[in-house]
Parts: C-alpha cells; sequence; structure tokens
C-alpha cells in the first residue's frame, strides 16, 4: 500500500521525488485521480455539429467525444467491445458511425451498437446489441463552452467540482459571445512526470524572470528582475478546495502577444469594463489581466496569452502536451487569426517561452533514476503562513511571489490518493479552507 | 512532398543543371550556417526582408473529410522578417538556460528540386531534410521534413529566401521543442 502521508506533507510544504517516477504511485494515481476527477476532454467550439467528434485521453484511456443530435455531448472508451481494437482512429471530424477496422462492428454516435456483420448467420437470432454498446464516460458535462469528463459516477457536479474556481473562471470564459478554440491542438510528448507542468502553471511566477530571461529580454529590450513579482502590488494567487489555482498578475494581459496583436490591449480594456455587468465590478477588474492557472488535475491556462492546455500522462515519466490557442467568438477574424499564431509562437512546440519550460520540466524528472536522489524531498514552502481570505476573492489567498498554489495542487493530489472514494473525499476536504488558514505557524 | 499543394507541379519547368547546382548550394551554406549557430548571418544573407516563414503540421483525420487546411493546421512558426529577428534575438541573449551548454545539430538536405516561376528570377524549390540534434551528453532527437520554398534573386544578383512552408514529419512532436530553422 502507497503511503501518501510518506509522500507529500502537506503540513510542511514538502513532496517525496518519488511521486515523480514510481509505477505503484502512479497507478494509483490513475485510478484516484485520473479514474475520479473531472478532466478537461474538449470545447464546445471544437464539435459545433451533429456528428463533430474530437479524441482525446482521460488518463491513459483514450476517449471519444462526440455532439449528438439533441446538441448535447457524449463521450465514450475508444475501443470496440467485440475483440477490443482501438475504434476510431482519426483525431477529429464528423461521422454518422464508427466502424470498427477489424471485423466491421459499426456503432451510432449515441454509443449504440449498430451493426454486426453477418449477425443472423454468425451469432443467430439472440444476439442483443444493447448489451455491447460503446463504454460510456460516466458524466459529461460543460462550463461555458469547457467539456470535461469524469468517470465516476459518485463525483459531484462539475460546477461544484469548479467550486471557487468557477468564479475566476467566469471572469474569461463567460464573456458575451462566449469563447472559441482556434484550430485542433499542437501536440509534443515529453519525457517529464504529469505533475510538473501543471504545478508550473499553477503559479510559478518565480521562474519567468529566470527561465524566461532570455525571451523576456529580446521581446522587451530589459532582463525582468525576479524581485519585480516580490511586490505587494504584482497581483495574488488563489487556491480551492479541489486543487485549482490560480496566478493573476496586475500586469496587462497581452503582452506576450504583443508583436502581432497590439490591438488586443484595447480590446481588453473596453471589454473589461463591459464586463462589469456581468461579473461584478471586482471581478471585471481581473479581466484584463495576465493570469496562469490550473484546474486540478491535469488542464492548464494562460489568461491574456490565450493559450489553453491539457497535460496526459504517458507512464510516470511522459506527458503528451495538447496546447490549444483559443479566442473570444467576437473578435474579428483577422485578430483570431494573429492570436492563434501568437499563441503557438509563445506557447506551442515551438514556443519561445514553452522550449525553456519543457527542458526544466524534463529535467525534474529524469535525476529521479538514482535511487538515493530519489529518496530526497522537493520543497514549496515560498510563502508559506501568509495564507488569508480575502473579501473580494473567493478561495484561499496567497502571495504571488510564492507557491501558494503549487502546494494546493498536492494537498489535492494527497486529498485524493488517500481517499478510497469521493464521499472519503469530499468528507476530508469539507474543512479545507479552515484547515488551510489555522495552517498559518510555519 | 508532403504538401496539399499540386504534388505534379504541372505548369512549371525545372531550371537547368547550372542553376539547380547554384540553388543546392544555397540550401547547404543555409544548413551549415544554422548548424554552426550563425543565425544573424543566415537571417541577413540568406533571407529576403518579406519572407513569410511556416512551419506546418496537420492533424489527422479520415479521408473523406473535407475539411479546409486552415482548419486543421497548427502553425509552430508562422513568422515575418520582425519574428524571425525575434527569435534569433532571443538565441543572442545568450541567457537561455536551455542553451547552456550549447548543442549540436547536423541538417541534411535532399530530394532538391527546382522550377521556375512566373516572375522572372524567383523559383520553387522542393527538398526534404533531416536534422539531428544532440545535447546534454544523452539527447539525440531527429526531426524529417519537407520543404516547399520560393527563392527570389535580389538586385544584388544573390538569391535569398522568400518563403518556406516547411511540413514536419509526425503528428506529435517528440523531440522536446522545435525550437530551431529548418
Ligand atoms: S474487434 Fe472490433 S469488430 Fe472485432
Ligand atoms: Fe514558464
Amino acid at each position: 500500500m502507497v503511503d501518501i502521508k510518506a509522500l507529500v506533507d502537506v503540513e510542511n510544504g514538502t513532496q517525496s521525488r518519488r511521486i515523480f517516477w514510481e509505477r505503484d504511485i502512479y497507478e494509483l494515481e490513475l485510478e484516484r485521480i485520473f479514474a475520479r476527477c473531472w478532466l478537461f476532454l474538449t470545447h464546445e467550439s471544437q464539435i459545433p455539429n451533429y456528428g463533430d467528434f474530437f479524441v482525446t485521453k482521460m488518463g491513459e484511456d483514450e476517449v471519444v467525444v462526440i455532439r449528438q443530435k439533441d446538441g448535447s455531448i457524449g463521450a465514450f472508451l475508444n475501443q470496440c467491445r467485440h475483440r477490443g481494437m482501438k475504434l476510431c482512429m482519426a483525431e477529429a471530424g464528423n461521422a454518422r458511425a464508427f466502424s470498427c477496422a477489424y471485423h466491421g462492428w459499426a456503432y451510432g454516435v449515441d454509443g449504440t451498437l449498430k451493426s454486426v456483420p453477418c449477425e443472423k448467420e454468425s451469432y443467430g437470432p439472440d444476439f442483443d446489441k444493447a448489451q455491447w454498446g460503446l463504454h460510456p464516460v460516466a458524466k459529461v458535462e460543460s462550463y461555458k463552452g469547457f467539456i470535461f469528463g469524469c468517470m465516476d459516477a459518485a463525483a459531484p457536479s462539475l460546477v461544484d467540482y469548479l467550486g471557487d474556481a468557477a468564479w475566476y473562471m467566469d471572469i474569461w470564459a463567460g464573456v458575451p459571445g462566449g469563447i472559441e478554440f482556434l484550430g485542433p491542438p499542437s501536440r509534443s510528448i515529453i519525457r517529464s512526470n504529469w505533475k510538473s507542468p501543471p504545478e508550473n502553471f499553477i503559479g510559478d511566477s518565480y521562474h519567468v524572470g529566470w527561465t524566461h530571461a532570455g525571451v523576456l529580454k529580446a521581446m522587451t529590450g530589459e532582463v525582468m528582475p525576479q524581485l519585480a513579482f516580490a511586490s505587494k502590488d504584482a497581483g495574488f494567487q488563489v487556491t480551492t478546495r479541489y486543487g485549482h489555482g490560480h496566478g493573476i498578475n496586475w500586469g496587462p494581459g497581452p503582452i506576450l502577444m504583443s508583436p502581432n496583436c497590439p490591438d488586443l490591449f484595447e480590446w481588453t480594456e473596453r471589454r473589461g469594463v463591459e464586463m462589469e455587468a456581468i461579473v461584478g465590478e471586482k471581478a471585471s477588474k481581473l479581466y484584463s489581466r495576465h493570469w496562469d492557472g490550473t484546474l486540478f488535475p491535469n488542464c492548464s491556462y494562460l489568461i491574456g496569452t490565450y493559450v489553453f492546455k491539457a497535460w496526459h500522462p504517458i507512464g510516470p515519466d511522459k506527458v503528451e502536451i495538447m496546447t490549444w490557442a483559443f479566442a473570444e467568438k467576437d473578435m474579428s477574424d483577422d485578430l483570431k487569426h494573429r492570436i492563434k499564431v501568437a499563441a503557438h509562437r509563445v506557447f506551442g512546440p515551438a514556443g519561445i517561452l514553452e522550449s525553456d519550460d519543457i527542458d526544466n520540466f524534463e529535467y525534474i524528472a529524469l535525476p529521479n533514476q538514482g535511487h538515493v536522489t530519489r529518496q530526497g524531498k522537493m520543497n514549496l514552502q515560498m510563502g508559506m503562513g501568509r495564507e488569508r481570505e480575502e473579501a473580494d476573492y473567493p478561495g484561499v489567498i496567497g502571495d504571488f511571489l510564492s507557491e501558494h498554489g503549487q502546494r494546493g495542487l498536492y494537498r489535492s493530489w494527497a486529498d485524493c490518493m488517500s481517499s478510497a472514494n469521493w464521499a472519503e473525499l469530499e468528507a476530508k476536504t469539507a474543512s479545507w479552507k479552515q484547515d488551510l488558514l489555522r495552517k498559518k505557524k510555519v | 512532398m508532403p504538401s496539399k499543394e499540386d504534388p505534379k507541379m504541372p505548369e512549371q519547368r525545372p531550371v537547368a543543371m547550372e542553376l539547380h547546382h547554384e540553388i543546392t548550394q544555397f540550401l547547404h551554406r543555409e544548413a551549415r550556417l544554422l548548424d554552426s549557430d550563425l543565425l544573424r548571418d543566415w537571417l541577413t544573407t540568406m533571407v529576403d526582408r518579406e519572407i513569410r516563414y511556416q512551419l506546418v503540421i496537420r492533424d489527422e483525420r479520415y479521408r473523406k473529410d473535407k475539411s479546409p487546411d486552415a482548419d486543421r493546421e497548427i502553425m509552430p512558426f508562422d513568422d515575418d522578417y520582425t519574428i524571425l529577428d525575434l527569435r534569433v534575438r532571443q538565441f543572442e541573449t545568450g541567457m537561455q538556460t536551455m542553451l547552456d551548454p550549447g548543442q549540436q545539430m547536423f541538417r541534411v538536405v535532399s530530394n532538391v528540386e527546382a522550377f521556375h516561376n512566373d516572375s522572372e528570377g524567383e523559383f520553387t524549390v522542393l527538398s526534404y531534410g533531416t536534422v539531428s540534434r544532440f545535447r546534454r551528453v544523452y539527447e539525440n532527437e531527429r526531426s524529417v521534413y519537407g520543404r516547399r520554398d520560393v527563392l527570389r534573386r535580389g538586385e544584388d544578383g544573390q538569391l535569398r529566401l522568400l518563403s518556406r512552408r516547411v511540413v514536419l514529419g509526425g503528428r506529435v512532436v517528440r523531440s522536446k521543442n522545435l525550437l530551431f530553422f529548418l
């Protein structure tokens, strides 16, 4: 049995390196995190019409997400029920049926088994096709156009799972007209543990002025001191019950898009004012700022940079990254096109910032080959003891230059991994806020 | 050439042997400058100010899918001269921890075909390439690509790269990043 307390010390903000390498821990993650939590599948704008589909992963389970006739969304394991072959070989498209390449069993977009070649002649009259439909994902819901799936029927609703994070999501995803994803995702496989990228995106403001010093200097002409984010005016971090978190920086949002999309500054200023009527004054002030964020366990985004990412584990030592550019539906086609190009330019596979990050993610994982190295622990103690509530912002707040969000991610990791089911997890996290605020003394 | 454009090139005249040689030498020189980290030299001496530089990856769909390319392509690069210059400046800062120690790269260019374009002094050039990158002692990655370039002869008589469309082999990038020019 994996001893979770020995792996993540929530009280002290440390983590064992073993959780970034060992197979038995990883298998438990697949069961207790990926087969239990709500996971991002795709965005509604990627499958707008009846029969549109997108193939993605939930943990290492491949799923097909399909727009149904009534406009709802279904998701199914991407595997034929006959001899288990992978069913849909395309990654996206439009279909009225999916037929298996092996013997030709064909399924409808609703997952039902529609036809079996030579059915009467081979199986006889009593074969019950209704028993052999595609395996459905237990729950599929969408929030502001973002479609999530959950393998655990006992999970709370998506909006409850998002919790305080929904308030933040409303600010950028609740814009009039909504959000649109621009084209297919770029995809790459890196040699890292799946937790390192979302951990970085949830709030690692610390690395920005160091890891990205070169590109920031090339873009702005100046070296950004790491100290710049230490100011109380730099922004703040948030953590929530199930580990979702944000780092919100008071700097202007579209800063990294400025070479091609200078008009975004004006767009976000104007839109920020419009958002006042929709989300209220306090929330609307965040709209035009730069944020990073992660929804536990494995999707992240950058607001202002128009990048949305899913991090799919492939074993304990590899991650497949899917990166989409997104825009607001109300933007002009010309601006959307420029955003698509600019977003991949910074955080696609040839991304001028992404490339710096990937090397870090890989070399956090690789040293864990060493037995002695692996027994060591890692430190996320920055800003411990400064957790607080703030009247204007939901969740528990921490300093912008801190590891507050990252600690939240591992708190949630430990909660999930030490719970046998959702009932236990909900009970364990019921007083999360008080527990966290009580921990102020280091 | 794995491009959606007409692979048969029916309208276009192949260039004569001497011009073909000049073009091939151009591609080899490019590879040498890029492999040698002489990015600024490459940019200023071999790239036209009106450059459009693209690297394209397409998603994988069933053959019957008729979605327009624009809906299916991701462009890790879609750069004009100012952006190429920005990318070169990123390397020039010397501040990328990712590139210290330096890395070794070897670009191999092959299957070069060249055709006259309608406008005088412009040529469409097709080629294949592989690039191997060695770094951090153990890393050894390779990318395979096809290119469709347009070269233009400038007033100084030199060929320069006017447009480049690189089609990368493989849907999923497996080589850490593509932070290099092809
Ligand atoms: S495995 Fe799919 S039809 Fe036989
Ligand atoms: Fe980064």
